[in-house]
């Protein structure tokens, strides 16, 4: 039964992994796959040449998986718990409706969007500025691009992220919160007996997914808005590897890095399974 | 039944309720403001439009000026079919090859269960070129064609791993009685364990959908013919404007034939937006109930 | 994992490997003087069509048009095609036109060319990667436009497109007409490794950065502008600039007006024999410093140094100068809303009152290739570039550009005016095949004759002072490979400068960097390459 799929994975998936060998090579697209110039590891040079500003990518990147980790990853969570817990099964599906809806936006359009809110001459900045008062620096703030980063996901995402989790709390059992009831618990303690517990495997199975991803930052997001900021506050893993080769059609480089990035991962997540497993967890998946 | 579904909704306290009011209003109110700036730019005149700097809060008037000028020559409503008609069958198709593939996963000491499972992991993990996914589909013949928008995206390694972690909670005894009365494992897939994931078919359904309906991309690499375009690619060119000479340059047209650019950008975010709200409210439905319960307790 | 790759992807290695012919040390060439070899350019003979309505004052002067030339005569004779199927890669910056069963444009195109036309159409954001795919896949068409920033340029070519010299050099060029209507400057883009290997798609001055300013406003706040040094430049921003009135002095940082008030040249420039870049001068910290000083001042949009936004801000007023290009003239008429509407474009003076240097821009938008083909073959594509390269005021022009009366535009006076079904079937006028060959661009504004009028007098007053950019034309490996890198991030940090985030000071250290991880390694292979061109 699993044929079908698994043959569209190995085909298209898989196969085309095979190129990534190009990452051992300067592959120049004229040139027939075999027979580009080898140049061993010459491509990797961009990772691990221990260039400061590639240590500085690297530790903005930490610092926004962690931040996101810690604000982005929840925020479905709380809403889809919150909406769960309305009364009113149509308010909850307009408003469910209301909220996925930024998720359909490209980052190029969100942006403007901010931008006209938020920017140098957008509705708050010249509201304040025709009063006399002065204006606030929301988008080109190095020491606020995080948190505005950070504010963006949450506004473009959050919605959206909660379907998963609304699916996920219906096959929670009721009679477990008859049982509950009927042993005096407050809705608190149902919602921590019951609901939170229902959805925890979930939960954790899409944290380490997420861990996975630790060196993967939303580079449209941020190249987009590079130019507000300035590189120091804003330069992630993957706009270094575009400012430093992708932009030269260096396809090799490309290749190195994700070959890294996947190997980071694959190392990431199944440490994090492994730790899932030591407290008794399902995680993505059992030995 | 829904007092139950409800669950914890057990006489909540009246600050609870306000407070939970408060929240949601602003959380809407953060996301529709901006909505109403999309939609009032959409129908502004260019005299407005020009004057608030390109973003409108609320609209002077109904001009459908931008409307018209994405409707005019028939290349949008070509696209627009050519997107339903990628996002229907694709949907079928990764469904199946993913609710498939999740079961055969999701039933421990299947065969090659493991290694399968590390496939469908890694596939999340690592990905591959541009060009060798060029390639790929281009040897298979496939270049030009619809199925080149479909097949290379058609199993998410992502929604293969939700689904299972879905189909195991199932609980075992309802496959067990199933089994007991005779039913093969592929009568219990398509009979017990589909029905009873209503909920996250909906779900994966509406991922996979709206990842067809966004895609540009791999359309952009694979299809030259502009007839076999979808509505992104298509929608693409009219937002995507920033190179040197750009058009009317050379001075063809005249103000009052063509509609700002920003009205036409928002209409265009408009029009790529209306499927999706009109196939939601029905997709909607199977989230909001648990399919799960009735049956176990049925 | 080899013979998967070999059995699965061989049809494509099998095709690449013909286009190779051959050649196995394509990859990482360094040898400079061959890939600069020289060869006799193709001779350039003005096409004399309808006059221009103001006289040439200079070789780089665009021809000046108050209004399309009334009768258009046709200016060729036959149909160019073959009968065959012609296939072209190409880009465009406006939504797609209808496909050609249902664009009664395209279909006349179609009979007027004598081959059909196929097009393989790609958003000019997205034309690089689909390029990179297409020549991995061996997929570009007949004719394609060559993406500028493809690495190894000349050793591309040379695999994978016709060597156009026997067809072009010298007087052979003469047999296509507009072809050899394009200046020399613009032909040196499309010679690679000792041969014609393009053609160009010109633009002349017209695509070059000037200061604009919006002379109504001017007037209306009563300053005077008039031909500005640095000091009036700032003078005038500060008397316009009023924040509570969301009105500034520049809609982005006025870069092209001060380096040449400043005398730097754009890019590289031979000073004493050798060759330096702008960014190495002392002027240029001069103009970081100035434009520095005008964001402190604020002086500048709040949002002008970041974000791309400055013809709504200039239409709309909220910016009285800004920095495009002389062709956008026509698309600021074009948008604004207010009748008294009116451009300036000021000439820039050095402090000691001589006209400030004109900045001239590659005098190409781009080049497109033909694809290896038989002699036969060349010829009929080439007929076929020539027909899209007719020039302004002719009867193929007003059909490529406005396509047929009635359906497509309508007559204003003697100017063509899209109607809708225009618009969309002929692409606004830009119907993608103009990216891959194109006529000279002329400055004509219609319906604004004193725009046409004010572009010709200060084109008059500072094109005696344009050197064209000597690195135009030369190719450097280590340009083709990192030059993108090093000016991205030369770029960043000019940013930092201007709003603050950085110091000045950080230029120097920048610009050692600069130097020392390519850009002394690009100023020696463009020296070799001009000693190999014979022109130092």
């Amino acid at each position: 039964m699993a044929l079908p799929g698994l043959v569209l994975l190995l085909v298209f998936h898989y196969l085309p992994l095979l190129g990534n060998l190009i990452a051992f090579q300067e592959y120049l697209p004229f040139v027939p796959l075999g027979r580009s110039a080898w140049v061993g590891l010459e491509n990797f040079a961009v990772i691990f040449n221990g260039d400061a500003e590639f240590l500085n990518a690297l530790k903005n990147t930490l610092l926004i998986t962690v931040v996101q980790v810690i604000f982005v990853f929840p925020a479905p969570i709380a809403l889809a718990l919150l909406l769960n817990s309305l009364l009113s099964e149509r308010i909850k599906r307009v408003v469910q409706s209301v909220l996925y809806l930024p998720h359909f936006l490209s980052w190029v359009i969100v942006i403007a969007i901010f931008q006209q809110i938020l920017g140098g001459s957008g509705l708050i900045n010249n509201f304040l500025r025709s009063h006399g008062m002065g204006t606030i620096d929301f988008l080109g703030n190095p020491d606020g691009f995080i948190a505005l980063l950070t504010s963006q996901v949450i506004w473009k995402d959050t919605g959206w992220g909660t379907i998963l989790f609304l699916a996920a709390l219906t096959q929670i059992d009721p009679g477990l919160y008859e049982a509950a009831r009927v042993d005096g618990a407050s809705r608190w303690r149902q919602l921590w007996h019951v609901t939170v517990p229902g959805i925890r495997a979930l939960i954790i199975l899409l944290l380490i997914l997420r861990l996975g991803d630790s060196l993967t930052v939303g580079f449209e997001q941020i190249i987009l808005q590079q130019n507000l900021v300035g590189r120091p506050a804003s330069e992630v893993l993957d706009t270094y590897v575009y400012n430093n080769g992708v932009l030269a059609g260096q396809w090799g480089v490309s290749a190195a890095v994700g070959l890294v990035k996947g190997l980071v991962a694959v190392v990431l997540v199944l440490g994090a399974n492994k730790i899932a497993h030591i407290f008794g967890e399902a995680g993505v998946y059992q030995k | 039944m829904s007092t139950i579904q409800r669950g914890i909704d057990d006489g909540p306290a009246m600050s609870s309720r306000v407070l939970k009011t408060v929240v949601l209003v602003v959380c809407c109110a953060f996301v529709i403001i901006p909505f109403i700036g999309v939609i009032a730019t959409s129908i502004a005149s260019q005299e407005h439009v020009t004057n608030s700097g390109g973003f409108v809060l609320w609209p002077d008037g109904l001009n459908l000026d931008a409307y018209k000028a994405i409707f005019n020559g028939g290349v949008v409503q070509r696209a627009l079919l050519i997107s339903v008609v990628i996002a229907t069958g694709g949907t079928l198709i990764s469904l199946a090859g993913s609710t498939m593939l999740a079961y055969a996963l999701s039933r421990p000491g299947s065969f090659g269960q493991r290694p399968i499972l590390l496939i469908v992991l890694f596939s999340l993990l690592f990905s591959p070129g541009l060009i060798p996914n060029y390639l790929v589909v281009k040897e298979f013949g496939l270049l030009d064609s619809l199925l080149a928008l479909i097949l290379p995206t058609a199993i998410s390694g992502f929604n293969v791993i939700v689904l299972r972690s879905f189909f195991m909670g199932i609980p075992d005894s309802v496959l067990d009685s199933a089994r007991i009365d005779g039913a093969g494992d592929f009568r219990i897939f398509w009979s017990i364990v589909l029905p009873l994931s209503k909920a996250v078919l909906a779900v994966v359904g509406l991922f996979y959908a709206v990842g067809y309906w966004n895609a540009f991309f791999n359309a952009m690499l694979y299809i030259n013919d502009t007839a076999k375009w979808p509505l992104q690619l298509v929608l693409r060119t009219y937002v995507i404007n920033n190179t040197e000479l750009s058009s009317g340059d050379l001075g063809g047209a005249s103000a009052d034939q063509l509609p700002p650019q920003e009205s036409i950008q928002m209409a265009i975010l408009v029009v790529s937006l209306v499927p999706i709200l009109i196939v939601y409210p029905f997709l909607q439905r199977h989230f909001a109930k648990g399919m799960l319960t009735g049956a176990v307790k049925g | 994992m080899t013979i998967s790759r070999r059995t699965l992807l061989g049809g494509s290695l099998a095709a690449a490997a013909v286009g190779l012919s051959g050649c196995s040390t394509v990859t990482r060439s360094t040898d400079i003087a061959a890939l600069n070899k020289p060869v006799a350019l193709p001779t350039y003979k003005r096409f004399e069509g309808p006059k221009p309505d103001l006289p040439r004052s200079h070789p780089l002067m665009p021809d000046c048009f108050y209004r399309f030339p009334a009768n258009p005569t046709k200016v060729t004779n036959g149909v160019p095609g073959d009968g065959t199927d012609v296939v072209g890669t190409t880009l465009t910056s406006n939504p797609i036109p209808p496909t050609a069963d249902r664009n009664p444009y395209w279909q006349e195109l179609n009979r007027r060319l004598g081959s059909p036309l196929k097009l393989t159409i790609t958003a000019a954001t997205d034309y690089p990667n689909k390029f990179a795919t297409a020549v991995a896949g061996d997929t570009l068409g007949d004719l394609f436009n060559v993406d500028s920033g493809f690495a190894y340029l000349p050793q591309f070519l040379e695999a994978r497109a016709q060597d156009l010299t026997e067809y072009l050099s010298g007087d052979a060029i003469l047999e296509y007409p507009f072809l050899a209507n394009a200046p020399q400057a613009s032909w040196r883009g499309c010679v690679f490794s000792g041969g014609i290997r393009a053609v160009p798609i010109q633009r002349g001055v017209m695509s070059s950065n000037t200061l604009l300013a919006r002379q109504d406003l001017l007037d209306q706040l009563g300053v005077e502008l008039d031909s500005p040094t640095v000091d009036d430049l700032v003078k005038v921003a500060k008397a316009v600039t009023d924040e509570k009135k969301n009105r500034w002095g520049f809609a982005v940082p006025p870069t092209a007006a001060v380096s040449a008030m400043l005398g730097l040249p754009n890019g590289w420039e031979v000073r004493d024999g050798k060759l330096v870049h702008s960014r190495e001068l002392p002027e240029h910290k001069q103009l970081l410093s100035i434009t520095r000083q005008m964001v402190k001042d604020g002086l500048i949009h709040p949002d002008g140094v970041a974000k791309n936004n400055q013809k709504v801000w200039f239409t709309q007023g909220s910016a009285v100068m800004t920095q495009d290009t002389y062709s956008s003239i026509q698309s600021f008429y074009r948008r604004a809303t207010n009748e008294n509407f009116s451009i300036t474009v000021p000439v820039s003076r050095a402090q000691d009152g001589k006209v400030g240097r004109v900045l001239l821009g590659s005098p190409n938008n781009s080049i497109a290739a033909i694809r290896p083909s038989s002699p036969e073959r060349t010829k009929a594509l080439l007929r076929v570039l020539n027909w899209f390269a007719a020039p302004f005021g002719t009867e193929e022009y007003l059909f490529r550009k406005f396509g047929l009366q009635g359906r497509h535009y309508t007559l204003n006076g003697t100017d063509p005016q899209l109607t809708k079904d225009g618009g969309s079937e002929v692409c606004l006028g830009e119907f993608p095949i103009q990216y891959l060959a194109d006529g000279p661009y002329p400055a004509y504004f219609p319906g604004h004759t004193e725009a046409v009028d004010n572009l010709y007098n200060h084109l008059k007053a500072v094109l005696p002072t344009a050197i064209l950019p000597p690195a135009y034309g030369l190719y450097s490996p280590t340009q083709s490979t990192k030059g993108k890198i090093l000016d991205t991030r030369m770029d960043a940090l000019t940013k930092d400068i201007q709003l603050g985030r950085a110091d000045l000071s950080a230029w120097d250290d920048a610009v050692a960097d600069y130097r020392k991880s390519g850009a002394d390694a690009i100023r020696n292979e463009l020296e070799q390459a001009m000693a190999a061109k014979g022109e130092n």
